[in-house]
């Protein structure tokens, strides 16, 4: 039977190639991560460039779009216009909160529009059409009028890429509004991704924070700003006999909620934004080794 | 059988992917085409060819996240695998049958995936419930974008 030999051989060879072939992915997901990359940002300057220009495209037009709503409901009936006019009002509060915002916290931030991209593999973060060339580093905090959204990781000419605090990789030096429990903020995953939550770990076991109680950025670390809102306590997550607690956490920003956002440039991380959310924390609980460097005040 | 109308079809089941979650940030209300382009030529073409097309893909795919390249590329590829080894004793060309097999095939995908990716209780809970029925959309969809591929192309396509 040479013919049936032959194809076994044939097949056997084959299915080798294809192990060898999937070798190749097993040594790019194990490598160094310079690998993946340089290899990224190829394909995301080549192939992928028209993809993600048309999201932005989309993105613009999709607001473009919502203001010749108002216009034709302006037109078309006094009901609509007030139904619109709520809608463009939100959105414009949102704007101008976002620019007051923006002066508040000083010439170490700007503005960039939010494009989210719909991949598994982009789960969890999201691109800002900031770069490098607009002073965008890896480690930039991303900020909206309602709190922490997530931190730059990957930079790009013009753009970069940012995990939000859904991210399992997402953490934040964190503390009370007052100052007198520390911690680290870490996402939780619920269910399903809107039911996703925030938990504070570490905190002191006799620390006792009620529900509804600010939770801020500590400024430890130097990667945050001081004081920046992440939300509020819900309740005790679990605690370890004598040792810490947890606290639940709800995030004052959905991240899907957010299209336009404040991106912080090169040493936010030294920051003090406390006075933009009235935030009550004294300096005398900065933790020693960070000295503050206060915003501009508007 | 004519060749390039085939990998045409593939080529654009790739691209119409990539319109729909990146281009167009639609996400997880999307089919997932690209699973559905790997099982399809896994069916039809070698092990080798199947792998080396789920890696490519994969890595495309996994381009648009910052963790390292290549999660996306195995499970894909190992359910590549997979398939083209039960092509040995599963036969088949009617319509249910090419709408389970692209809902096992996407499935064994998710849940190898999930292995890859988990470091959560949660995990395993979406493996049997949010991914069976993205695996059902994906069928559905990868199926009528068969037969649309057919009644052009020719059944001999």
């Amino acid at each position: 039977m040479p013919d049936l030999s032959g194809t076994r051989r044939r097949r056997r060879r084959d299915v080798v190639v294809a192990f060898g072939v999937l070798l190749v992915a097993f040594v790019l997901l194990l490598g160094p991560m310079q690998w993946s990359r340089t290899v990224r940002q190829f394909l995301r300057t080549t192939v992928l460039w028209p993809l993600t220009s048309l999201n932005s495209w989309m993105t613009t037009r999709r607001a473009e779009r919502d203001d010749l709503r108002e216009v034709r409901a302006q037109r078309d009936s006094l009901a609509a216009v007030l139904a619109a006019q709520a809608v463009l009002g939100e959105e414009n509060a949102r704007l101008r909160a976002l620019l007051s915002l923006s002066q508040r916290a000083g010439s170490q931030f700007r503005p960039a529009q939010l494009l989210r991209l719909g991949s598994d593999a982009a789960e969890g973060t999201f691109l800002i059409d900031a770069g490098a060339e607009q002073g965008v580093v890896v480690g930039s905090p991303v900020l909206t009028v309602g709190g922490l959204v997530g931190v730059v990781r990957e930079v790009y000419r013009r753009s970069a890429q940012a995990i939000d605090w859904t991210h399992q990789e997402f953490r934040v030096s964190a503390m009370t509004a007052d100052g007198q429990v520390y911690g680290i903020v870490e996402p939780r995953r619920g269910a399903f991704r809107e039911a996703d939550l925030l938990v504070m770990t570490g905190a002191p076991f006799h620390s006792d924070v009620r529900p509804c109680s600010r939770i801020v950025t500590s400024g430890r670390g130097a990667v945050f700003p001081r004081g920046v809102p992440i939300g509020q306590v819900q309740t005790i997550a679990d605690a370890d006999t004598g040792w810490r607690k947890s606290y639940v956490v709800r995030p004052s920003v959905r991240p899907e909620e957010a299209t336009h956002v404040l991106v912080g440039l090169s040493t936010t991380g030294t920051v003090d934004l406390s006075e933009v959310w009235d935030i009550s924390a004294s300096r005398e609980t900065r933790p020693a080794g960070n000295p503050p460097a206060p915003a501009r005040s508007p | 059988m004519r060749k390039w109308p085939f990998t045409t079809f593939i080529l654009l089941l790739a691209m119409l992917h990539l319109i729909l979650h990146v281009g167009l940030g639609i996400g997880a209300l999307a089919p997932d085409f690209l699973a559905v382009a790997v099982l399809i030529v896994a069916r039809r073409s070698s092990a080798t060819g199947a792998v080396a097309l789920a890696v490519l893909l994969g890595i495309v795919d996994d381009a648009m996240g910052i963790r390292n390249l290549g999660m996306r590329s195995i499970a894909l590829g190992s359910a590549a695998l997979l398939v083209t080894w039960s092509r040995n004793f599963i036969e088949g060309e009617g319509l249910l049958f090419v709408m389970a097999y692209l809902f096992v095939g996407k499935w064994v995908s998710e849940i190898i995936l999930g292995l890859l990716t988990s470091t959560t209780v949660l995990e395993p809970l979406v493996l049997v419930t949010w991914a069976p029925l993205a695996s059902a959309w994906t069928a559905v969809a990868g199926t009528i974008a068969l037969r649309a591929f057919r009644s052009v192309a020719g059944p001999d396509a």
